[in-house]
């Protein structure tokens, strides 16, 4: 594996090229004015193809095994060193193949997507800035660099959802989606801040290497941290309220959100420092028990959802889900896996979700839809490939290999039952309600006018290799006990990321044979699910316990906001208001008129008084001068 | 003759004086209240130049007396001029350099 088809051996002298390209271009379509409106558009694709054509490149010349450039030293106090630096391995180039070649995918789709629509320009510049600071994010090799890119995305995320920003709701959903992964972002500084502490030092690989030494309390309390950090940004439960919310954005921002930067930082965080997870088992725990409730949590609210994008947001929060099931219990080539094939069929469906609407007529609920399939086939057969992956179709899709393989990997750790229980109920759930999705968007009789949308190359290409991906990618890694096919991911990534005990003999292969049942169960009741709602006009989506998501987001709202708001309001009154506008800032104003008012009094243009204040004074110097002598 | 007691004619000649320049408002008075403090002061300088056997204090009083004169007459005047130009005999309305200030604290 390790004969290179190409030798570059200039290739570690351009890693900076990879994050700065979309930066580069984000800079470009600010500072050049005046273009027409497509041109940045292409400024925008060029810059990320630059990326990912440097991601390639590196694959091409067998370039995966750490090469670090250091583009400049930034700051160097006394003997401590910050660099900027760059640094790949085999993980890291996984992972930036992901985020740049599907966020090129989703910059291509755009550039159709959002013709004509609303602040193209704008869209482009924070688009390249997001896959940017992702990219940023994921080739950084010390913390400091990692934070600044992770903070790129908090910024981005929040200009791109509330890009309709004319619409007071869009730009709540943007300012929800920025204070909730706010608190994430305060964890992670302050883990940040310990480790530096700790180990004097930010580079991660220097950090790597002290942990072992180092106590484990504050291992364990850096690893909580960094784990609030990623909760918040992956929207796992409870801090995954801002995504169902994050929807108001154009569809294909959701696609970038969710696919290849963003929500997936969180993951990526977590395997970043496994390192120092691996050191605190327990803690680690955690993240698998939170991670496997909320892939259950969110499929179970995605059945109650009648907004396609809502659907989705969910059942990217229940997948994400499964990626931190995966790397609680050790398996983080399995997230990454995972976060692969998700990566592809979720900008696929976001994609086409963001079409659907268009097509009809900007109306989000899907019991309006339905009969798509007759009207269009490449739409409906891509959706279809995304659908199927979602629900983990056995054999023939990516994310059967993929899902399957972390609920086995699950099943080996504390409370192994639980936890692999949790998953297969959620797998069960997905099938139903992915299907019940497709099935109610593009199968029977249009419940609503259906517009003509003619797709061009620039989205039909990315659709099509999207969906090829979803079903496809899992065969470059068959199940481990199946002794025929390639197995080349996870041994692969084995030296960097370490591998996961899977269960052995009969326990294994009843988990696979479950899970393989679950997905099929779960597509086969949604098919009666779908055709009694279309026929009764009432269905999953009229149960509010869940279609309120279990009213999560509101019992956020009361627990939360409003004691907060209280809090405002208290603190506006009295400290603001009282305290500081009236006492200090009036009182000292009235204090100042006052005492003038005393002082100009004396010299009130009166002759009489002068003469008496003289006479005073005089009658003061002598008796002064008299107690003198 | 006993200069205590002269010399508290001159004290009580000087505070009514004083007395008067504080009290009243009207500027001819006020002018009266100075000569009435004046001649308290000269009276207390005779009574001195009396008791030293010193013709000082005479001469003393003699030019008190021309500086009061001639003060007198300067004041006068400028109590007729500020009479016929500002309209004013009261020293309490002769007020026009001062800074007025509004209830908000500006300058009027």
């Amino acid at each position: 594996m390790t004969d290179a088809l190409v030798t570059l051996p200039m290739m570690h002298h351009l890693l900076w090229l990879i994050p700065c390209a979309p930066l580069l271009g984000a800079l470009l379509i600010i500072a050049l004015d005046g273009l027409p409106t497509r041109a940045y558009g292409v400024i925008a694709n060029l810059a990320v193809l630059v990326s990912a054509l440097c991601v390639a490149l590196l694959w091409l010349s067998g370039s995966w095994d750490m090469p670090v450039q250091t583009a400049y030293e930034w700051m160097h106090i006394d003997n401590w060193l910050l660099d900027v630096g760059f640094r790949v391995d085999r993980f890291t180039l996984v992972m930036a193949s992901v985020s740049a070649w599907v966020g090129l995918l989703i910059h291509l789709f755009s550039t159709q997507y959002m013709r004509h629509d609303f602040g193209e320009r704008r869209y482009f510049a924070y688009l390249n800035l997001f896959v940017g600071g992702m990219l940023l994010f994921i080739t950084a090799d010390n913390l400091i660099l990692l934070y600044a890119g992770w903070e790129i995305m908090g910024l981005c995320s929040y200009a791109l959802v509330s890009h309709y920003y004319t619409k007071d709701e869009n730009v709540y959903a943007g300012r929800k989606a920025f204070v909730t992964t706010r608190i994430g972002d305060t964890a992670l500084a302050i883990g940040i801040f310990l480790c530096f502490m700790q180990f004097q030092s930010l580079n991660l690989e220097s950090i790597f290497q002290a942990a072992p030494q180092a106590p484990t309390g504050m291992i364990a309390a850096i690893c909580i941290l960094f784990m609030l950090g990623a909760f918040a940004k992956s929207a796992q439960f409870p801090l995954h309220v801002w995504l169902p919310d994050a929807m108001a954005g154009p569809s294909t921002v959701s696609a970038l959100i969710h696919a290849a930067t963003m929500i997936t930082a969180g993951v990526y965080l977590i395997a970043r420092t496994h390192v120092l997870f691996d050191l605190v088992p327990d803690v680690r725990w955690w993240v698998a028990l939170v991670g496997a409730f909320t892939a259950l949590y969110a499929s179970v609210s995605a059945i109650g959802q009648n907004d396609i994008k809502r659907i989705l947001a969910y059942s990217t929060i229940s997948q994400i889900g499964y990626m931190f099931a995966a790397l609680g219990v050790g398996g983080y080539s399995l997230a990454l896996f995972h976060l692969a094939v998700h990566a592809c069929f979720k900008a696929l469906m976001f994609m086409s979700s963001g079409v659907i609407i268009e097509i009809y007529h900007h109306d989000h609920d899907i019991r309006n839809m339905g009969g798509l399939h007759k009207q269009q086939k490449f739409l409906s057969f891509a959706y279809l490939a995304g659908s199927l992956a979602l629900a983990a179709l056995p054999l023939v899709t990516a994310s059967f290999y993929s899902k399957d393989a972390i609920i086995a990997a699950t099943y080996t750790a504390d409370h192994g039952a639980f936890l692999a229980g949790l998953g297969l109920l959620g797998a069960l759930l997905t099938g139903v309600y992915s299907m019940r999705m497709y099935f109610m968007v593009f199968t029977g009789k249009a419940r609503s006018e259906i517009h003509d949308y003619k797709m061009t190359w620039a989205m039909k290409l990315p659709l099509g290799i999207l969906a090829l991906g979803s079903l496809c990618l899992g065969f470059i890694q068959l199940p481990d006990s199946w002794s025929f096919g390639p197995h080349l991911l996870l041994p692969w990534l084995e030296p960097v990321l370490t591998s996961v005990a899977l269960p052995e003999g009969h326990a294994g292969e009843m988990l696979e044979l479950l899970g393989a049942a679950a997905a099929v169960i779960g597509i086969l009741i949604a098919w009666p699910l779908t055709k009694a709602e279309v026929r009764s006009g009432r269905g999953v989506g009229n149960i509010g316990f869940l279609n309120k998501a279990l009213y999560i987001d509101d019992l956020a709202k009361v627990l939360v906001i409003r004691p907060f708001l209280a809090l405002c309001a208290v603190l506006g009154s009295v400290i603001d208001g009282l305290l500081l506008n009236g006492v200090l800032v009036a009182g000292v104003r009235r204090l100042m008129l006052n005492a003038a008012e005393v002082v100009s009094r004396g010299q009130g243009a009166l002759v009489s008084r002068y003469v008496l204040l003289m006479v005073l004074g005089l009658m003061l110097i002598i008796g002064y001068l008299t107690v003198q002598l | 003759m006993n200069l205590l007691a002269v010399l508290f004619v001159s004290f009580l000649l000087f505070a009514i004086g004083l007395a008067v320049i504080l009290v009243r408002r009207q500027l001819l008075f006020v002018l009266m209240g100075i000569e009435v403090m004046t001649n308290g002061a000269v009276l207390a300088a005779v009574a001195a130049g009396q008791y030293w056997h010193s013709a000082d204090g005479q001469v003393l009083s003699l030019f008190m007396m021309l500086v009061a004169g001639s003060e007198l007459a300067i004041t006068l005047l400028l109590a007729m001029l500020s009479y016929r130009y500002l309209k004013v005999s009261r020293i309490d309305q002769m007020n026009q350099l001062q800074d007025k200030l509004d209830k908000e604290g500006q300058l009027l």
